[in-house]
């Protein structure tokens, strides 16, 4: 099992958006770039969360209305 | 030496404006192209800047303020973007070439504008023109908010409802009502961008600015380049901010301007525009006993801002600035970039001499400016 999992965002605003979001719930993350190889568009940018943070940040960006998308 | 000159930019800056920026210029990179510590502090000022932006003016997406290098630049971008979708412009009579250069240039590509000139200090002259020219057929009209010659504020918020009810969208330059009179995004519904400086009214630094792309007719870039995101594409991004913010950040700039920001909401708009108003109606009530001294001023206190012209019989308005300068006392003389302006309130012959004080100066300076400008008079 991954120790981290990215949320993948569109641009760095977006990232920092929803990394704040996120530690308004107690979650702890970075804003990183995601590995290219594995993204849908280049340069995008991410939130790198720790792996067993990621049901409580579904549920903290559900209640937050802010789109997220997992990077596989 | 007497600062009053704001209107050009405001000179006194607060102290925490130097200090971020210095704190910025030796600690934070650029945003929006790596992700390192110093990177995300650039990306963080950019953040909270647009956030504090706009909790100031109304503004529900963050991601809707787009910096930009002054009102000029913000204008070209919004007025070129309205370009897009139509071809019938207005303005009004008070507008600043920051609006008339881009709008030439785009009459020259076959758009045609017409200048709504009504009387100065008469809004409902005004109000009437823009509903005949709604009826008649408009596509955009752009409305200087306060004029940078007069300091006469138009009915903003009646404007936009005319606007709103006939479907024309508006551009509205606020460069002298920024951090002065209060403008909500979620109030003007007509309102497509709403554009300003970061280094007058804002207390910024020079070299900032705003521009609000409140509906998504602010579509068309007007600047190309990197923007850190999605760099395979040669289109720029879709998405806001990215798409209107090409090439690296003036991000100690920005610092600052956040600043400035928290100690015009700090203060208020409207303890800003009182204090203002009551230096321009000191110095003009001086000034009025000079029987050479023409001012221009509202019949309604409401209507002007803290900005004075005043034309001189006995000398030219550049002669006066002159030995204003002379004697430490900082006006700008001239026609202020706004020709339009001067033509509809009948200076554009001599030009005026301008005053504009600002939230650091006082009663005491308006004072000697006065008697200065006497003992001036009075040798000449």
């Amino acid at each position: 099992m991954n120790e981290w999992k990215l949320i993948v965002c569109c641009t760095q605003n977006d990232a920092i958006q929803l990394l704040r979001r996120l530690q308004s719930c107690g979650i702890r993350g970075n804003v990183t770039r995601p590995p290219r190889n594995q993204s849908k568009r280049s340069c995008s940018w991410a939130v790198q969360i720790a792996e067993r943070d990621s049901k409580r940040a579904e549920d903290c960006l559900r209640k937050g209305s802010i789109h997220w998308e997992w990077m596989e | 030496m007497i600062y009053l000159d704001n209107a050009a930019t405001t000179l006194r800056k607060p102290a925490s404006v130097g200090t971020a920026m210095q704190y910025a210029l030796t600690r934070a990179a650029s945003a929006g192209r790596s992700a390192h510590e110093p990177a995300m502090l650039a990306a963080n000022i950019l953040f909270d800047t647009r956030r504090i932006a706009a909790q100031q003016f109304d503004l529900e997406d963050p991601a809707r303020v787009i910096f930009t290098s002054n009102a000029t630049d913000a204008l070209n971008t919004a007025i070129f973007a309205m370009g897009e979708h139509g071809t019938r412009f207005a303005v009004t009579g008070m507008e600043h070439n920051a609006v008339m250069r881009p709008m030439h240039q785009l009459c020259r590509q076959g758009k045609r504008m017409e200048i709504l000139e009504t009387p100065l200090w008469n809004p409902d002259v005004l109000l009437e023109r823009i509903q005949k020219k709604c009826r008649e057929g408009l596509d955009c009209l752009i409305v200087n908010h306060v004029s940078n010659v007069y300091g006469y504020q138009l009915p903003l918020e009646q404007i936009d409802a005319v606007l709103a009810d006939s479907g024309v969208p508006m551009i509205v330059d606020a460069s002298q009502s920024a951090g002065v009179c209060p403008i909500s995004c979620r109030k003007l519904r007509s309102a497509a961008a709403i554009c300003m400086p970061g280094h007058k009214g804002l207390y910024g630094p020079q070299g900032t600015g705003l521009l609000l792309a409140v509906s998504d007719d602010i579509h068309q870039p007007h600047c190309y380049g990197g923007t850190g995101s999605n760099s395979i594409e040669l289109d720029m991004p879709e998405e806001l901010p990215d798409r209107f913010e090409a090439g690296t950040h003036n991000i100690a700039g920005i610092a600052g301007l956040f600043e400035g920001i928290r100690f015009v909401r700090q203060l208020g708009t409207e303890t800003i525009l009182r204090h203002e108003q009551t230096l321009r109606k000191q110095l003009a009530g001086m000034l009025r006993t000079q029987p050479q001294i023409t001012c221009y001023e509202s019949p309604m206190d409401s209507l002007q801002t803290g900005v004075l012209s005043i034309t001189c019989q006995t000398m030219s308005c550049e002669q006066l600035a002159q030995r204003l300068a002379q004697r430490g006392i900082c006006v700008r003389a001239g026609l202020h970039c706004a020709p339009v302006a001067h033509q509809t309130g009948g200076t554009v012959e001599g030009g005026t001499v301008r005053f504009s004080p600002g939230w650091f100066q006082n009663t005491h300076q308006i004072r000697r400016t006065a008697e200065t400008i006497r003992n001036i008079l009075s040798n000449s």
